[in-house]
C-alpha cells in the first residue's frame, strides 16, 4: 500500500498553483499545466473503476459512504505515492469523512483570505459576490449537487468556509501542512519549500527555484491563454485571473465585507486574516 | 453441483434477450426485451439469474473497494441493494438486501454483473449507447454527464434505432469486423434532458426510487434486435470552449481513447489483452470522432446535423 497526499482546500485557494508547482518538481522542471501530477478525488472515473459499478447510479451520500473505501483500493493498486485534489470538507458535522481510515496519508491544506476567495469563486462559478458570499457562509454548501442533471463529479460536501478551514486545521485523521496562499506569493521558495520537506523529499536549491519560476502565477497564466486549460469554468473567463492577494479593499463594498467577517471572524483571526 | 443446476428445478419464469444472451430469471426484469427463443436454445447456452447467497471468491486477481475477481468469477457488492455474483458466463446469482426495492435490484444488475457476462463470454462491453441507421452502427461513449444518452435520444427521435444503452457490448462477427449487441431498449435519461426533449418525466419509470433518473422506453421499428456493424465511434466530451469541435482521430490515438473508456471495466481480471484487441479492431476498422461540445444540456441540439451527416456517411 502506498501513500496518499492530499492537495486540499477551499476552492479558489491556491490549489491548482500548488499541483503545478508539484507536478513541475517531481518532473524535473516542466512547465505547470501539462502535468498537474494529481487526480482529483471528485473524479467519476477513479470512482467507478474501483467500486465497480457506476456512480451515476446512487445518491450523493450513497456514494460518500462509499468513497473511503475508493481511495483505500485506489492507495493499495498503487505502486508509488499517489497526489490527490481534494475541495471536500475533511469531514461533515457529524464527523464522516469521506477519508479513507487505516490508509498511510497526510494532506497539504492551502488557505486563502475568504475575502479574495469571494472574489474568486464569484468569477469561477459565474456568480454574483453576494451569491458566493452566501456559499461560503452556508454550513450545507456542496459542489456539483446536480440532481436533475447529470454532474461530471462527484457532490463534495463543502460547508461553510470556516467549517473547511476548521475541519482540515484541526484533524487528528492525518499529518496536515497548513500553507497560506498569501505566503506562497510572498515567499515562493520559503512556503513550497515547507511543503517539499513535509513531503520528504530533499530541497534541491536549484530544482526547487526552477519549479517555482516555471509555474508562477504569471507564467501559468500565460499558459492558459496560449493553450487553454480543462479546469477553467465554462462560466468564466479565465481560471487564472489576478491572483493579487488584497484584491478585496478594491472590489468588496463595506457591507459584503462586514458580511464576511460576521460569518468567519473567529477563523480569520486565528490566521492572520484580520487587522487587529 | 452448481447454483444454476440446484436452482434447475426451481421456476424460471422469465426469459429474456440481451447482448447476445438468451437468460432465463426468477424475478422480472422489465426493461429486457422479452425472448420466445427459450425452447430453441440448449439448456447449457441459457445464462440464469436467480437469488441466492453469493459466494465469496477464494482467490481474487482483482480486488476493489466493492467488487472482486477472477478469469471467471465476479462479485460486486452494493450497500442497501444487493450483491451479485457472475461464473462463467452462465449464472447469476443475486443477493438481495431485505429493504432493496426490485426496481434498484435491475438496475444495478443491468450495469457491472451484465458486463461481467459479456466479459466472460470473450466480448468487451462499454459504457455508453448505441444506435443504428441504414445496418450501421455509431457508438457513443464518453465520460458520465457527457450526454451520450441524451444525443441517442435525438438520433432515435431524428429516425435512428437504438441498440443499447447504459452497458453495451461490442464482439466480433464471423469476418472479424466489430459488431455491437442488442442491448436494453430503454434510454436512461435525467429529469432535465427528458424535459430539453419536451417530454414529461412523469410519463416514466425512475431508474432508482431516489434519483431523478428514468427509463426512457423504445419500441417498435426504434429498436433494433439484431447484432450491427459498427462503422463509428463518438468520443463524447464537455469542454470550456463556446464552440463544438469535430475531430477524426488516428488509429493508434482512437485505440487509446477508446480504451480509456474500457477501462472503467478494469476489474475484470485476466481479460486485459482481449480488451486490448477489440479497442484496436474497432479504431481499425470505425471512423473514431473526436465531439466536443460547450457544458449545458440544450447546446447538445448543436450536435445534430454534425451527427447526421457524419451517421450517413
Amino acid at each position: 500500500m502506498t501513500e496518499i497526499v492530499w492537495i486540499a482546500s477551499y476552492p479558489k485557494s491556491g490549489n491548482t498553483w500548488l499541483r503545478a508547482f508539484l507536478g513541475s518538481l517531481l518532473d524535473g522542471g516542466s512547465l505547470g499545466l501539462d502535468d498537474l501530477a494529481t487526480t482529483v478525488a471528485s473524479q467519476r472515473d477513479l470512482f467507478d473503476e474501483f467500486a465497480g459499478f457506476s456512480s451515476s447510479y446512487l445518491t450523493s451520500d450513497e456514494a460518500d459512504r462509499v468513497r473511503p473505501d475508493i481511495y483505500r483500493a485506489w492507495c493499495m493498486s498503487s505502486h508509488e505515492r499517489v497526489f490527490c485534489k481534494v475541495h471536500d470538507a475533511c469531514c461533515d458535522a457529524g464527523g464522516r469523512s469521506v477519508l479513507p481510515e487505516q490508509c498511510p496519508q497526510r494532506a497539504v491544506y492551502v488557505l486563502r483570505n475568504p475575502l479574495d476567495v469571494a472574489i474568486s469563486f464569484a468569477h469561477h462559478a459565474g456568480v454574483s459576490l453576494d451569491t458566493a458570499i452566501d456559499w461560503m457562509g452556508d454550513d450545507a454548501f456542496t459542489l456539483s449537487k446536480g440532481e436533475r442533471t447529470p454532474s461530471r463529479q462527484l457532490a463534495q460536501k463543502l460547508g461553510s468556509w470556516s467549517h473547511h478551514v476548521e475541519t482540515w486545521t484541526r484533524t487528528r485523521r492525518l499529518p496536515v501542512l497548513v500553507i497560506r496562499y498569501e505566503d506562497m506569493i510572498a515567499d515562493a521558495i520559503g512556503t513550497f519549500g515547507c511543503v517539499v520537506r513535509f513531503l520528504g523529499y530533499e530541497p534541491d536549491t536549484a530544482g526547487l527555484a526552477r519549479a517555482v519560476e516555471n509555474t508562477s502565477f504569471g507564467r501559468l497564466r500565460e499558459q492558459e491563454e496560449t493553450r487553454g486549460f480543462a479546469e477553467r469554468s465554462s462560466r468564466a473567463r479565465a481560471f487564472f485571473r489576478r491572483g493579487r492577494p488584497g484584491e478585496w479593499q478594491d472590489v468588496l463594498s463595506s457591507a459584503q465585507v462586514q458580511r464576511i467577517h460576521a460569518a468567519h471572524r473567529r477563523v480569520m483571526a486565528e490566521f492572520g486574516y484580520l487587522r487587529p | 453441483m452448481s447454483h444454476a443446476k440446484q436452482r434447475a428445478s426451481q421456476v424460471m419464469p422469465y426469459c429474456y434477450s440481451v447482448h447476445g444472451a438468451t437468460l432465463v430469471t426468477e424475478f422480472e426484469c422489465s426493461e429486457l426485451a422479452p425472448s420466445s427463443a427459450r425452447s430453441a436454445v440448449k439448456p447449457a447456452e441459457v445464462v440464469r439469474i436467480c437469488e441466492g447467497d453469493a459466494p465469496r471468491l477464494a482467490d481474487p486477481s482483482f480486488s476493489g473497494a466493492r467488487c472482486w475477481s477472477t478469469s471467471t468469477e465476479f462479485r460486486i457488492e452494493v450497500d442497501g441493494v444487493a450483491t451479485y455474483y457472475v461464473r462463467d458466463a452462465k449464472e447469476v446469482i443475486v443477493q438481495r438486501h431485505r429493504s432493496a426495492s426490485q426496481r434498484d435490484v435491475c438496475t444495478f444488475l443491468y450495469d457491472a454483473p451484465f458486463a461481467a457476462l459479456s466479459l466472460q463470454a470473450g466480448m468487451m462491453p462499454l459504457r455508453g449507447s448505441a444506435i443504428e441507421v441504414d445496418g450501421c452502427a455509431t457508438v457513443i461513449l464518453g465520460q458520465p454527464g457527457a450526454g451520450k444518452s441524451t444525443l441517442a435520444a435525438r438520433l432515435v427521435r431524428r429516425g435512428c434505432r437504438l441498440v443499447g444503452d447504459g452497458v453495451i457490448c461490442v464482439a466480433q462477427d464471423d469476418k472479424g469486423q466489430p459488431v455491437v449487441l442488442p442491448g436494453i431498449s430503454s434510454l436512461q435519461l435525467w429529469w432535465d434532458a427528458i424535459e430539453l426533449l419536451g417530454d414529461s418525466p412523469a410519463l416514466y419509470a425512475r431508474v432508482r426510487d431516489r434519483l431523478e433518473r428514468f427509463f426512457v422506453r423504445v419500441s417498435g421499428e426504434r429498436v433494433c434486435s439484431a447484432p450491427v456493424r459498427v462503422e463509428s465511434v463518438l468520443l463524447l466530451d464537455v469542454w470550456n470552449d463556446t464552440r463544438v469541435s469535430v475531430s477524426a482521430l488516428r488509429k493508434l490515438l482512437g485505440t487509446g481513447r477508446i480504451m480509456e473508456q474500457a477501462s472503467q471495466f478494469r476489474m475484470f481480471g485476466g481479460a486485459a489483452d482481449m480488451v486490448f484487441e477489440r479497442c484496436a479492431a474497432l479504431a481499425e476498422e470505425a471512423h473514431v470522432l473526436e465531439l466536443k461540445r460547450p457544458a449545458g444540456g440544450d447546446t447538445l441540439a448543436a450536435l445534430d446535423p454534425l451527427i447526421s451527416e457524419g451517421v450517413a456517411r
